[in-house]
């Protein structure tokens, strides 16, 4: 037995995460590893203490046990090195987009309550919402500028398609109408707020808290669109005239779909004021539509849902990060780095 | 006395691949030195059964369901009869499990343990920390090695992730590398000297799968023949990155230059290796890298990304490393190419040295040395210890490991009662070998 392998048998280096600190101490210390040196093919007698000092080398036939631990061991162990600071401000910044989703599919459901249960027209706050839409589109078009070279051909698309969609949702409304004909109520409800469920949770949020460069963050909300427009079709399935029907899905895309759009290109073009007063405008209708609608109550349940998004989940977010233990070191799977040409 | 001893693992022959290799080649030195060695793994297609391949060493291909990439149902107990069976029938005294992701090894080790059995482990691979399937596989592997006698890595990169990952003590852990079969990778015969010859032939062999560093292979080859008209690149391997790489032939016209050869099998490799002066490895990850130390044996100067194991595997007059980067693989490759050119690298004499660095009769050897070292110091302990080192694997997973470690005791008695070790008929052993005999194979490996 040599020396200097006795050597192996100190503790691990300080940098070993504690849980390993923990079971290694729960584990008696055995003796080091009796290696036969002859066993090796070496018929040189060895020395002591006149021994090369280990390298982490496997080509050399070193006359050092096989579990031998060199105090270089976990060296190249780094923790936490990519762990972002998150400021509180910004973090509540970015979970209010939560809130400003929610209410614009709130807002859908709570204009449908009105139409189903109270007679409301559905056709004024349709024109009301296709006003507002157009007139922001334009001014997305007027603060992004005429730069880019293909944009007259884009609005002539976006138009057509525009035109498109109106006209087969009026071919389809009354289909839409009787779609449902054969299922009760309550099922439409369960699956309508399925359908906000998972639409709520799978929706691209495009948050970036750690930069505030949300341009190179491409915006594809697919699946939360297809919820989007399923959800008021099964609603609007409800509806009792064919003009209902038409008007609330017109409605609900708007609301759902081109809204959260508009504001993710506000935000994209540092249109901040804009952006706030959308959020705004919005969150006060949802606001008022819920107390007239269902009541104080339902207003006093939905404000403290608002609070807990915006501002407790972002505290409890910062109070996890110190829990944080991110290992990395040689064994990672390397990040290339290749040129762009 | 030379052990019984059953390797576990899901990869083995007819498949090809790393651990296989491995498996394979330690039983046959390890019978070499007397032991009895038999393999247990899962059935290939019509391949089931018992089969016995080269000195009796003897294969059990175990009807089980394959889930995903040839690794069998992780069920925890539902491999035990069997398992018990073969270790009774072959009187087995050590378990020998291969591969982090082999479940069936992780099972024969567990009821390995239950039985009162010696255990050992070799980890061939690295892993991460950070996605959903290390996490849930490191939580098994921490389940698989808390009473594992004795666990080996295949270089010491390796042996510090899986400390990590599996929180076990590092004097536990054994670093014994890979080893290559030096004379099916002998340089070419009739070898012209860079220096004499009008180009210089890239080797690559990877499969072309983006951890393997196919991109930058993709970005490379194109900068690398601009700069050196005299290059040409020859590359095996297949995988999903191979599109990428015909689709860069043509964009800068290098049909000429690039030969891509597809999938070759292992026995080939040595053929298409030879015919190169350079081997370019840019692996973003690699435990060991045999393929480089088979490399260097034919004859080639490597040049290699420094990731994982690599840096430990070939001494500096072997190797140019360059990190996994496209400029500093490129300038790499570009003095590389320039000091073979130049006759300043010597590569006649890299096969006889790695003939000496990587033997598998020393692989074996060393192996023994931990088989010996498990008859030392594990005597069984008793269970409450045992179930202490479970528990302690974590706030849920231990309370649930503890409960798994109890049941598998309770099957263990059904299985006893059921049929009985006595019922079970012993094996009859292929003829040993003289014990130690070691010294006359070592030079013919």
């Amino acid at each position: 037995m040599l020396e200097t392998s006795r050597g192996s048998s100190r503790s691990p280096t300080p940098d070993v995460p504690l849980e390993l600190r923990s079971r290694f101490r729960s584990l008696s210390p055995r003796p080091p590893f009796p290696h036969d040196l002859l066993s090796r093919g070496r018929s040189t007698p060895i020395i002591r203490r006149s021994q090369q000092p280990w390298k982490k080398l496997l080509f050399l036939n070193q006359r050092f046990p096989d579990n031998y631990t060199d105090s270089s061991f976990l060296s190249q162990l780094k923790r936490n090195t990519a762990v972002a600071n998150y400021s509180y401000v910004k973090l509540v910044q970015d979970f209010s987009l939560i809130v400003f989703y929610i209410s614009s599919l709130l807002l859908v459901v709570l204009m449908f309550t009105g139409i189903y249960l109270y007679q409301w027209s559905s056709m004024l706050p349709t024109l009301a919402s296709s006003v507002l839409s157009i007139l922001g589109f334009i001014t997305l078009r007027i603060s992004e500028g005429d730069s880019r070279g293909e944009s007259k051909t884009k609005e002539k698309l976006n138009m057509k398609s525009f035109i498109l969609i109106i006209f087969i949702l009026l071919i389809l409304s009354p289909v839409l109408k009787s779609l449902t004909k054969s299922s009760s109520s309550d099922s439409i409800w369960a699956l309508s707020f399925i359908l906000c469920l998972s639409n709520t949770i799978i929706y691209d949020y495009s948050m970036s808290s750690t930069t505030s460069d949300v341009s190179r963050h491409q915006y594809k909300p697919i699946i939360s669109t297809n919820i989007s427009l399923s959800n008021s079709i099964v609603l609007a399935s409800r509806l009792n005239s064919t003009s209902q029907v038409f008007f609330f899905v017109l409605f609900a895309i708007q609301m759902n779909i081109l809204l959260p759009l508009f504001d993710y290109n506000a935000r994209r073009n540092k249109l901040v004021t804009l952006h706030w007063l959308v959020y705004f405008v919005l969150f006060n209708l949802v606001n008022y539509l819920i107390t007239h609608l269902l009541g104080v109550k339902f207003l006093l349940y939905w404000l403290v849902c608002v609070i807990g998004i915006v501002f407790l989940m972002p505290a409890y977010f910062l109070f996890l990060q110190k829990y944080k233990n991110e290992l990395q070191g040689p064994w990672d799977i390397a990040k290339p780095v290749i040129n762009a040409n | 006395m030379g052990y019984n001893i059953a390797m576990v693992t899901d990869f083995f022959y007819p498949q090809p691949g790393g651990v296989e290799f491995h498996v394979y080649h330690l039983s046959q030195k390890l019978i070499d030195l007397g032991h009895s060695v038999v393999i247990i793994t899962h059935d290939y297609g019509s391949r089931n059964g018992v089969r016995t391949l080269t000195n009796g060493l003897k294969v059990y291909y175990v009807p089980l369901a394959v889930i995903f990439r040839s690794s069998t149902y992780p069920s925890v107990f539902s491999a035990f009869a069997v398992v018990r069976n073969i270790f009774i029938r072959e009187e087995i005294d050590i378990v020998h499990g291969h591969g982090s992701l082999s479940s069936l090894c992780h099972e024969a080790i567990f009821h390995g343990r239950t039985m009162g059995m010696k255990t050992v482990f070799t980890d061939h691979s690295l892993f991460g920390f950070a996605d959903v399937s290390s996490i849930l596989g490191n939580k098994l592997l921490k389940f698989s090695l808390s009473d594992v006698g004795h666990v080996i890595c295949v270089s010491h990169t390796c042996k510090e992730n899986t400390v990590l990952r599996a929180s076990i003590d590092p004097l536990n852990v054994s670093v014994i590398p890979n080893a290559v079969i030096s004379k099916d990778f002998s340089p070419a015969k009739d070898k012209i000297l860079p220096s004499a010859k009008t180009t210089i032939t890239i080797v690559v062999i990877s499969r072309l799968f983006p951890n393997k560093g196919a991109d930058l292979l993709t970005a490379i080859i194109p900068r690398i023949c601009n700069d050196r008209p005299e290059v040409r690149f020859l590359i095996a391997g297949d995988g999903p990155k191979f599109l990428d790489l015909e689709q860069m032939r043509e964009k800068y016209f290098l049909q000429e230059r690039v030969t891509l050869i597809g999938a070759v099998k292992h026995e080939e490799v040595r053929d298409v290796m030879v015919q190169g002066d350079i081997y370019l490895h840019p692996s973003l990850t690699e435990a060991f890298g045999t393929v480089i130390v088979e490399a260097a044996s034919c004859g080639l100067y490597v040049v290699t990304t420094k990731v994982g194991g690599i840096p430990e595997v070939l001494p500096a007059h072997m190797t140019s490393f360059a990190e996994p980067e496209e400029d500093s693989l490129v300038s790499a490759a570009l003095t590389a190419i320039d000091l073979v050119k130049s006759g300043e690298i010597e590569t006649s004499k890299f096969h006889d040295e790695v003939a000496k660095m990587y033997s598998w009769a020393n692989i074996a050897k060393r192996t023994e040395n931990v088989y010996k070292l498990l008859d030392k110091t594990r005597t069984n302990e008793p269970l409450f210890n045992r179930l202490q080192k479970y528990y302690c694997c974590g706030f849920i997973a231990g309370k649930l490991f503890v409960l798994i470690v109890i049941v598998d005791i309770f099957i263990y008695e059904i299985l006893e009662w059921l049929y009985p070790a006595e019922h079970i008929d012993k094996a009859t052993k292929w003829p040993r070998k003289k014990l130690n005999s070691i010294n006359d194979c070592n030079d013919h490996d």
